[in-house]
């Protein structure tokens, strides 16, 4: 399993509470991260620090998550996206693997496997180098 | 837009809220499970305390989000679905989402596995209408404490579902005034060529779709 702490990760998801207390969390396990509440934050946080993973919510006010997924894998193809969905919304998860997204999970989350999951997209992205 | 297709769309969205509510609640229990091993000074009775209803919020987290799934789910049964509807899985669902009305009379659904996927060119919500409409009818005339069991199977070689109660003293006896549940001004429940009909094994109905 890829060593994860030091891992430059990007937490998107216009659910504030949520996207806070998971990065709480993660910091408590060492990973630290930054959060973005929208999409066009989302991509000036990308444009200021480029992060190896994102985890990016699909539904999002404004810009939805595939227009960011759309627009980030254009301008860094490397960064690997895990999206987050609804049960209802699986088949925008399967259309973002589609448009290059890493995998996506449903809320709500398992911790052990997204910290897994961010542990494959880091493997994957120094396979690509 | 049809009325049916409005309701479920609308269930669609709220499910979706509500997915977001039990992450937020999950993240927060989770984290508070975190920080309980860093609070020295907190007595071991109340560690065991917080950490025991810990386990209750999971726990309830995650027969929400079974329910969402299902839910959600059933908000999109009213889609138009190329494939048709797969009867064992319309059964799980809808065995799943009203449960609460087979406890109140404390009798049991429990769908088994099909050998056979069963599959019928309808809208899910018609199929989960119909074996809906049996359910109800099982809970109207089985006693309280009966297991009723529902297999999807082909019915003199149409897909169907039959509904089997084995333990029940004289349950075969109450296959016909079932199926009469079903029948008559209470045919509206099914779908277009359903039926229900007494079963070939004792004790049993069989939902057929010709």
């Amino acid at each position: 399993m890829t060593n994860i702490a030091n891992v430059n990760l990007l937490l998107v998801d216009d659910e504030e509470e949520f996207i806070t207390t998971l990065a709480e969390r993660l910091g408590i396990r060492g990973i630290r991260c930054r959060t973005a509440f929208n999409g066009e934050d989302a991509l000036k946080a990308v444009e200021a620090d480029v992060p190896q993973v994102m985890i990016l919510d699909v539904m999002m006010p404004g810009m939805r998550g595939l227009e960011v997924l759309e627009r980030v894998k254009k301008s860094h193809p490397q960064i690997q996206v895990i999206l987050l969905t609804g049960q209802g919304s699986t088949q925008d998860g399967i259309e973002g693997m589609r448009q290059g997204a890493f995998d996506y999970m449903i809320k709500p989350l398992n911790l052990d496997t997204l910290l897994n999951k961010i542990s494959e997209a880091m493997a994957a992205q120094g396979n690509k180098g | 837009m049809k009325e049916t297709e409005f309701l479920g769309r609308v269930t669609a969205i709220v499910m979706h809220d509500l997915q977001n509510v039990l992450a937020i609640i999950k993240e927060a229990s989770g984290l508070i499970d975190d920080l309980l091993p860093m609070s020295k000074g907190l007595e071991p009775k109340r560690r065991d305390q917080f950490q025991h209803n810990l386990g209750h919020i999971k726990e309830q987290v995650d027969r929400g989000a079974k329910f969402t799934e299902l839910l959600n789910s059933f908000g999109h049964s009213m889609e138009d679905c190329p494939e048709g509807a797969d009867l064992e899985s319309c059964a799980r669902q809808i065995a799943f989402l009203s449960q609460r009305f087979a406890r109140m009379k404390r009798i049991e659904f429990l769908v088994d596995p099909a050998e056979e996927r069963q599959r019928v060119p309808h809208p899910r919500f018609q199929v989960m209408m119909a074996v809906f409409a049996v359910m109800e009818a099982c809970l109207q005339e089985l006693p309280a404490l009966s297991k009723v069991h529902i297999r999807a199977e082909a019915v003199n070689h149409a897909p169907g579902l039959c509904f089997h109660w084995p333990d029940v003293l004289h349950g075969e006896d109450l296959a016909l005034p079932i199926a009469a549940h079903t029948q008559g001004q209470n045919a509206g429940n099914l779908p277009p060529n359903a039926k229900v009909t007494s079963g070939e094994r004792n004790a049993s109905v069989c939902l057929s779709f010709a």
